[in-house]
């Protein structure tokens, strides 16, 4: 039998794990001196320097109403694209690489919260732990919805 | 696309654009050879490339063209606007081809028939008959003299050639002419057969040289291939300083042999006839091109095909000849070079040579590679800036040297890529002169446009952005500035009205001057039109400035065109040019005089990819302030000379002799502000700049200035208007930049609840006409605060206390000469006993009153509103000023007091005035301290006063049978101004209409008095100017008395 396998990038974020697809990951980055920007959305952490490039930090706890950072300045960061330009996801750490078969991937459960919905495409069981999926297009496709709410 | 096609587009796109200004200088110049023949090569040269592309409408519509423009260009027909016209139209035509092919790559689809049948209806209708008509009219006239129609070219070429001065055409055409006919054998014989021959010819047998038409047509066709060749300026080089009239001589004879025999064609004489083309080096390829020559000529005489195509065969083996001989020419140059290193006589090859190298100096660059370019060096330029940062933090290395270095070479490359950014701005000006054509003749106007400064450069993506706003503005210059001829006339001014563009660098700037002679803006007009926008109300539309009312132009919605032309009027205009050109952070600001023109002057950056910007510090974050907009920084602190002071919170801060508003930083941030630090702290005010507003940023500290490279904010950041862009420093770290637009924008938000930005709300606001300047004193020091208009102190002084003396039991100083009496405000408090005293200063006429203070507190802008009015004399009331109560006196009453007990103290006219009779006065004020003020000071004049504050009651007075000898009314007024009280009161049939009216008022500008004027006030003076009212007063009583 064979199965397509993918992979993913897991980070840690309040306890949770959360899956990234490793073609869409840009960058690991260290804690980063980040630039806050005033008045700007709120998950918009600030903006950082990568290599002479000005990326935008997004504060991913607060992107899915979790508890704040202690310090965003410490966080570790992954950099991914959306529409051409950088974006850095503020996160707590980062695990390893996983190559999961597409055919044990899941949707998410009905009851999950209609913010964890949005930004997830699906989830995978793992023996210890459930793995959730997170669609970059639409964890960063929140301008629009701010713009609007504004 | 393919290259070829590319390169055709945008050296086309070119060329049609010089066409289509010179021949807007042809139509001036009607006899500017120079200018036809370029005109002439380009037209051409199109038409030649599409050819060769296979583009048969674009070759056939530019072939037309050319047609006509030969036609001008060999003097058959004369340059008129009509003819312009009709060609510009087809170079329209052209572009419309060739917008449509750079779309679709393929030639679009479409009939040109209409614009080519009148290209050649003009070409051959116009030129044919007159032409024949023109040259039989001359044979028959002149005789020997008569020439065929070429006869401009001729002259013009020759005495380019030959005649070292540029000769008018009219009178050398004729000696150059006779020179050159008695040159040539014969021609005084039979001139009608010139033209009766190429018609005749291809009847005739006989040599190819007869059935041409003889040695006259020869004569004809050579003069013609000549002036092709000097149109050609890779050939013209090789006749500079060659007797032209004997080398055509030469080559008739030369082409006599040659066609009178069926020979080949041989060498006898080939040197002596061709010797300038041989000398300037033929190949092929031009000979070609000669030969092409020679066919056209052949064509233009209307030789028959045939013998077009026999002559133009024997012309082809000459060119084979001479293309050999070309070569066989260079070689000798060579060798002759190898010889003699230095030959001292430049000759045309070398100079031909030397062309072709200069042309071969510049190359085409897309602009995409440039902008490639332009980034990496910004890249670098941040790269440097960052390795320098860490070079001085780490003292000396080894590498401090090579760094330097690096950065030095870093600065020259950034300023050489900038360089090959730079554009004259000629460029984006060069559609301009067609515009204005097109509009002469649309609008039937007569325009002057000037261009001054074309040669300065900006960057080209600067001068992309600025183009459209520029020829906008000077369409609205040509269409509503200027008048029509007969207007201007009428108005004493020339009758061609003048648009003048002047650009020149300003310290990193470069402006631009857009200025017409024309009727200037219509202040009335846009008054009337900012208040049926609902841009400003009539109250404070009052307090403006004439150039702030100007300024409403470039609002949104305002156009005072009365009607729409096609070319503006539509009323979106100025408002999109102000926003394009602050886009590219510049600014735009207008003066204009009604009746003498108006000048637009635009302010923009030299380029956008790098600028130098002011790193500020605020709630812990700092921040970039584009150096451009920062007119000066001010340090602020408690104890420092400028300090911020507040009007109801909204901070200010006194600045020379303007108050500036102040916009918190960190407010404007929305961070958290601390009241107990806030007050202590020192403050650095960056003085900003935005269009005609100037504010205030307060920040907590200013840091250096640095060249930072503008990036675009992520998109989800886009919405906030109070960013330009982000940067990175040279330390790494990125920081936002600011845009003091957006940062203007958003407070005036907060300070007025009104969207629209601009100088005119806030000075609206500071000038509202409450504001009063106070002169804040103490006169005890436990006491409270009293205050007084400063426009009513002459001076304030401090006086030695032993000066004073006592006359008449009150104390007196002597002052200036006279005797001062002192006076004090109440009896609460004694006059200092040693050491100087303070004194405020009033004075009317030669009398001067000194109040005793203890202590001059402050000079304070507030509003004066009473609030409590006073049963106490000598006071006026009590309102708060500067967030104390403070008793507002009445100086009147002192005045009064004093200058009444001493007597004398009224004028003698006043006198005479009083001995004559009470005159009664009514006086209407809205505000209770000038009624008080001016009753005291009217009834201490002799006046009986009445006294009302407000226009209602005063009609009510006049209903109630009420008589008055004049009238005293304020114009701001609330429910009835004074403008409408005076319409009321000056109505027919109105008892009180022939009561003088006196206007009082603080707006004392000219249109104000005009409006007083025509609504019959018949005196107009300043409100606080008592001498003017008292003497207005008595004016106006004698001339009523006269009346009587």
């Amino acid at each position: 039998m064979t199965t397509v396998n993918r992979q993913f990038v897991t980070i840690r974020l309040a306890g949770q794990l959360l899956g990234i697809p490793v073609l869409e990951v840009h960058d690991v980055l260290s804690p980063h001196n980040i630039t806050a920007i005033p008045r700007s959305p709120k998950a918009v952490a600030g903006v950082l320097n990568l290599r002479g490039k000005i990326v935008t930090a997004i504060d991913l706890r607060e992107r899915l109403s979790l508890t704040a950072f202690e310090d965003v300045d410490r966080c570790m960061s992954v950099v991914v694209e959306h529409q051409g330009e950088p974006y850095s996801l503020l996160i707590d750490s980062v695990g390893e690489v996983l190559a999961l078969p597409e055919d044990r991937f899941e949707r998410n459960p009905v009851t999950l919260d209609a913010r964890w919905q949005e930004v997830s495409s699906g989830i995978y069981r793992l023996e210890d732990q459930l793995l959730v999926i997170l669609d970059v297009e639409r964890l960063l496709d929140f301008g629009l919805e701010q713009a609007t709410a504004a | 696309m393919d290259d070829l096609l590319n390169e055709f587009l945008t050296e086309t796109a070119e060329s049609i654009d010089v066409v289509d200004v010179e021949l807007v200088e042809l139509e001036k110049d009607p006899n500017n050879k120079s200018v036809l023949d370029n005109i002439f090569r380009l037209v051409h040269t199109i038409k030649g490339t599409c050819g060769f592309l296979g583009l048969p409408r674009l070759e056939s519509v530019a072939h037309a063209s050319e047609n006509v423009l030969g036609k001008f260009r060999d003097g058959e027909m004369e340059v008129t606007p009509d003819a312009v016209t009709l060609i510009l139209e087809s170079l329209d035509r052209i572009k419309e081809i060739l917008a449509g092919l750079e779309a679709t790559e393929e030639e679009p689809n479409g009939d040109d028939s209409d614009v080519i049948n009148r290209l050649n209806a003009m070409a051959n209708g116009e030129d044919i008959a007159p032409a024949v008509a023109d040259i039989d009219e001359k044979v028959v006239a002149e005789g020997p003299v008569a020439v065929p129609d070429p006869t401009p070219v001729e002259e013009d070429d020759i005495s380019s050639a030959i005649v070292a001065e540029p000769s008018l055409p009219g009178d050398v055409t004729l000696e150059e002419l006779e020179a050159a006919w008695a040159a040539a054998p014969g021609p005084d014989d039979e001139p009608e057969e010139e033209t009766a021959a190429p018609t005749a010819a291809d009847s005739s047998t006989g040599s190819l040289f007869d059935r041409v038409g003889g040695e006259d047509a020869l004569n004809v066709i050579v003069h013609l291939f000549h002036n092709r060749l000097l149109g050609d300026m890779s050939f013209k080089s090789a006749y500079d300083g060659v007797n032209l009239r004997d080398q055509k001589t030469r080559v008739v004879s030369y082409l006599k042999a040659l066609f009178e025999t069926e020979d080949s064609a041989h060498d006898n004489g080939l040197e002596d006839a061709f010797g300038p083309l041989i000398q300037a080096g033929v190949d092929g390829e031009r000979a070609a091109l000669v030969i092409g020559y020679f066919r056209s000529v052949m064509e233009e005489i209307n030789a028959a095909p045939l013998l077009v195509e026999e002559a133009v065969t024997r012309f082809h083996e000459l060119g084979l000849l001479i293309v050999s001989h070309s070569e066989k020419y260079a070689q000798s140059q060579v060798t002759a070079q190898k010889k003699k290193d230095t030959q001292s006589k430049p000759d045309a090859a070398a100079k031909k040579a030397s062309e072709t190298s200069v042309a071969n100096q510049s190359i085409r660059v897309s602009v995409h590679l440039l902008e490639d370019l332009m980034n990496m060096v910004s890249e670098l330029v941040l790269t440097r800036n960052q390795l320098m940062q860490i070079s001085r933090r780490s003292g000396d290395s080894e590498f401090t040297v090579p760094l330097q270095r690096l950065s030095q070479c870093t600065t020259e490359l950034q300023e050489g890529v900038m360089k090959t950014r730079m554009q004259p701005i000629g460029n984006a000006w060069a559609k301009l002169p067609r515009i204005i054509r097109d509009l002469q003749v649309d609008l039937g106007k007569k325009i002057d446009l000037q261009m001054l400064g074309a040669d300065t450069e900006l960057d080209r993506q600067v001068l992309e952005l600025i183009k459209d706003p520029l020829t906008h503005m000077v369409r609205n210059s040509a269409d509503h500035g200027l008048e029509m001829p007969e207007e201007r006339i009428a108005a004493g001014k020339p009758e061609v009205g003048v648009v003048r563009l002047n650009a020149y660098h300003e310290g990193g700037h470069i402006i631009i001057e857009i200025t017409d002679d024309g009727r200037g803006l219509n202040i009335e007009k846009i008054k009337q039109k900012a208040l049926a926008n609902e841009v400003v109300t009539e109250a404070e539309l009052a307090d403006l400035t004439d150039q702030q009312i100007q300024r409403f132009i470039f609002h949104p919605g305002f156009s005072t065109a009365e009607k729409v032309t096609s070319v503006s009027g539509r009323g979106v205009g100025m408002d999109v040019v102000r926003s394009n050109i602050e886009k590219i952070g510049g600014t735009v600001d207008l003066k204009s005089t009604e009746g003498r023109g108006s000048s637009f002057i635009i302010k923009i950056p030299l380029t956008l990819a790098i600028v130098s910007a002011l790193i500020v510090k605020s709630s812990d974050e700092r921040f970039a302030i584009p150096q451009i907009s920062v007119l000066e920084l001010v340090r602020a602190s408690k104890d420092s000379e400028y300090k911020i002071e507040h009007i109801n919170a909204t901070p200010v801060l006194r600045l020379r002799d303007r108050l500036l508003p102040l916009v918190y930083l960190r407010d404007v941030l929305g961070a958290e502000s601390d009241e107990e630090e806030d007050a202590n702290r020192e403050e650095f005010i960056v003085v900003t700049q935005v269009g005609g507003f100037t504010y205030g940023i307060v920040v907590d500290q200013v840091f250096d200035t640095e060249e930072i490279v503008v990036k675009p904010v992520a998109p989800l950041l886009r919405d906030l208007s109070i960013y330009s862009g982000n940067t990175i420093l040279g330390d790494g770290s990125v920081i936002m930049i600011l845009d003091p637009n957006g940062i203007a924008a958003e407070t005036s938000d907060v300070m007025s609840e009104n969207e629209h930005v601009s100088e005119t709300e806030l000075m609206a606001d500071t000038l509202s006409s409450n504001r009063e300047t106070l002169l804040v004193f103490r006169v005890a020091d436990d006491g409270g605060q009293h205050a007084v208009p400063l426009s009513l102190v002459a001076r304030l002084e401090e006086i030695d206390v032993e000066s004073i003396e006592t006359s008449d039991g009150r104390p007196v100083v002597q002052y200036r000469g006279k005797l001062m009496p002192l006076v004090k405000l109440n009896d609460g408090y004694d006059m200092k006993e040693s050491g100087r005293q303070p004194v405020l200063v009033f004075s009317d006429g030669d009398s001067s009153m000194g109040l005793v203070v203890n202590e001059i507190v402050d000079i304070l802008e507030d509003q004066m509103n009473i609030e409590l009015a006073s049963e106490i004399q000598g006071i006026v009331g009590t309102a708060i000023i500067g967030g104390k109560a403070t008793e507002i006196i009445d100086v009147a009453h002192y005045m009064a007091e004093v200058f009444g007990g001493l007597g004398g103290f009224q004028s003698a006219e006043n006198e005479a005035a009083l001995a004559k009779k009470k005159s009664n006065v009514l006086l209407i004020d809205d505000s209770a301290f000038f009624l008080n003020m001016l009753k005291p000071l009217l009834s201490a004049a002799g006046y009986r006063v009445t006294a009302v504050d407000n226009a209602q009651e005063a009609l009510s007075l006049r209903d109630q049978g009420y008589d008055f000898d004049v009238i005293v009314s304020d114009i701001e007024m609330p429910e009835m101004d004074g403008f409408a009280f005076a319409e009321a009161v000056k109505q027919q049939d109105n008892r009180w209409a022939d009561v003088p009216l006196v206007a009082l008022s603080s707006r004392t500008n000219t249109q104000d008095f005009d409006r007083g004027g025509q609504v019959g006030f018949n005196d107009y003076v300043a409100k606080l100017d008592k001498d003017m009212l008292l003497s207005a007063l008595d004016e106006m009583l004698a001339e009523s008395e006269d009346a009587a």
